[in-house]
């Protein structure tokens, strides 16, 4: 890149990010203390705003390690397996990521739901699925879905076997070659992918609303009150809830680089 | 015998890697599996790992029938061509790393390793990552990885595959010492003949999928079972329809005719100069040719030049040997040689 040009990329670029990202987020935690930080303390301590932080972390503390177990897993098969149809299921692993979220929520309901393919068998068993945890745990695990294949796959694509099959040679079993070999390899990529996952399922919205019913206090994850506050004018609360989220995210990322920098110990000078 | 294959045959979709393979390594011996890249030679070596099944056929080691016995309970050590080192630990890991997985206790792995690093001259480069070592270390580590856990046989695929030839000469020299040391078993896979008939005291010259033939370096060399074996293993040439070392023959001038009454008279076409040796091309009368290999004295004593007028003769049989028989052995003992083809 020529001197003349460096300037006014940088900020571009810069100005970019401003625009679309730092401005409102900055303006979000600004009206977020406008009040002084008594008041938002209360905004985000009603019992709404409580119940609705508790779901949001039960969720992802269920969906995060459901999805992580299910991407390990798919990786592994479509990495280190032949069969017919593979490229079926890499293929239906992306469905999320194509299809609007609220079409994931519907398609939910249309199975899971009363009237749905097994609304009579679970209602017969007094499982709720629609319009309660289970099903936002179902939404939020099926929308951040593809996350942690798509980071690990590649690395286990790239990682090879000849390391795992050296330590069957050594007498590792398969869960011995998995946790001292495989795991420690794509350890990266899957810090990364359940970073994403986690960062999805935290801020998921479409789906969640579609098979929640968004009741106050009772199905209400972080998104769906911020935007039910907004709604009920309450911008005191849409707004701290917003800090909330936002901090979250930033957590998340923190725990990301931490990781990538520890990673870099070995990784970064493996320079072959 | 330390490992008896017998038998075996693999295919990988339609291509045959190995076609009815039957061969033995005795105990302490060191073989070399030799032959062109893609013969089969290392899918044999990952059959007798247990990293690969065969179709058909048994592999015994030491007497145990492991035919469909996972890797991990053959108690075989095997290093790859590309050392496959565990880039995440510690090249003291690496080698302990066997021995963990058996729950060694911990006074007893540090001593083991301790002893192996000192045998592949590793000791000071411990607390290394394998990303730090160059690719002789790395080989180094990895053979000490697979020994930590005293395994029967050692199997090398293509070990020094991946090294400047500076290294892998110091390398060879250092296998063959470390093999008399310790005595284990040990195959082998390289498609350098040079390299084999300098490691190995046995070869196993395999190609498309077939053993070819078993025996000393010597032996073979001298003996070759078929044309394939005699061109593999060195250089050859053809003189009255039969295969010649090129050493074993001798060119004398125009005016001096040899004691041999299968002499061919020709004509000098390309003199070569190749250091140690010279390469004569002698086109013959009335028709063929062939190609002498003289040590620089001879040649110069010669002075051959392009166009000179020469006899050529072969010194490796008598004068009254009628007729010159080819080198390569019209009957070979059966069991040296594979069967009929599959299917």
């Amino acid at each position: 890149m020529t001197g003349r040009w460096r300037w006014p990329l940088r900020i571009g670029a810069l100005g970019y990010l401003a625009v679309l990202v730092a401005l409102p987020v900055g303006t979000v935690f600004y009206r977020a203390f406008d009040h002084g930080l008594a008041a938002a303390w209360d905004a985000i301590t009603t019992t709404d705003a409580l119940h609705a932080l508790w779901l949001t972390v039960l969720v992802a503390c269920i969906a995060v390690p459901l999805d992580t177990i299910f991407g390990v897993g798919v990786s592994l098969i479509l990495a280190r397996h032949r069969f017919p149809g593979a490229w079926l299921l890499d293929a239906f692993v992306d469905i999320p990521l194509a299809l609007s979220p609220v079409v994931i929520g519907l398609s939910l309901i249309l199975v899971y739901g009363k009237t749905g393919w097994f609304g009579n068998w679970l209602a017969a068993r007094g499982i709720t699925v629609i319009f309660s945890v289970p099903g936002i745990v179902m939404a939020s695990a099926a929308v951040a879905l593809p996350y942690v294949v798509r980071e690990v796959l590649p690395v286990l694509q790239e990682l090879g076997t000849e390391q795992e099959q050296a330590a069957r040679t050594l007498g590792a079993g398969p869960w011995a070659v998995f946790r001292r070999i495989t795991l420690p390899n794509i350890r990266r990529g899957l810090a990364y992918g359940i970073t994403l996952t986690t960062a999805r399922v935290l801020g998921e919205f479409g789906a969640v609303a579609i098979v929640s019913g968004a009741i106050a206090g009772k199905t209400e994850t972080l998104t769906l009150y911020i935007s039910d506050s907004i709604e009920n004018l309450d911008p005191a609360g849409a707004y701290t809830g917003a800090v909330v989220l936002a901090l979250f995210a930033l957590a998340v990322l923190t725990v990301l680089t931490v990781t990538d920098r520890r990673r870099e110990s070995w990784h970064g000078r493996a320079a072959k | 015998m330390s490992i008896i294959v017998d038998g075996v045959s693999k295919r990988f979709g339609d291509a045959v890697a190995l076609d009815d393979v039957s061969l033995e390594v005795p105990t302490g011996s060191l073989t070399a599996l030799l032959g062109p890249s893609g013969g089969g030679k290392s899918t044999l070596l990952r059959i007798i790992a247990g990293l690969d099944e065969p179709d058909r056929g048994s592999i015994r080691i030491e007497g145990e029938d492991l035919t469909g016995t996972p890797a991990r309970k053959r108690g075989v050590g095997f290093c790859f061509q590309h050392y496959a080192p565990f880039r995440h630990l510690t090249v003291r890991r690496n080698v302990a790393f066997g021995l963990e997985i058996r729950r060694r206790p911990k006074a007893e792995v540090k001593a083991r390793v301790d002893e192996l690093l000192e045998l592949v001259g590793l000791s000071h480069l411990g607390d290394r990552y394998p990303s730090q070592l160059s690719g002789g270390q790395r080989q180094r580590m990895a053979l000490a990885r697979a020994l930590a856990i005293e395994p029967k046989v050692l199997l090398l695929d293509e070990p020094f595959g991946a090294l400047d030839a500076q290294v892998r000469q110091q390398l060879r020299q250092w296998l063959r010492e470390l093999h008399s040391t310790l005595h284990v078993t040990t195959v082998l896979v390289t498609h350098d003949q040079e390299e084999a008939m300098e490691v190995a005291d046995r070869l196993a010259i395999i190609n498309h999928g077939r053993l070819e033939q078993l025996g000393t370096p010597a032996h073979m060399y001298d003996h070759p079972a078929n044309e394939f074996v005699l061109t593999f293993l060195g250089p050859a040439t053809e003189l009255d329809g039969a295969w010649v070392r090129p050493h074993d023959l001798v060119v004398h001038p125009a005016a001096d005719r040899p004691d041999h009454p299968k002499a061919r008279q020709g004509t000098v076409a390309r003199v070569t100069h190749l250091g140690f040796e010279v390469r004569v091309d002698v086109d013959l009368d009335p028709e063929g040719s062939c190609w002498v290999q003289l040590s620089r004295g001879a040649a110069g004593e010669l002075d051959l030049q392009p166009g000179d007028r020469v006899w050529v003769a072969r010194t490796d049989v008598p004068a009254d040997d009628e007729p010159p028989p080819s080198v390569v052995e019209e009957h070979h003992e059966r069991h040296l040689v594979t069967v009929p083809p599959l299917s």
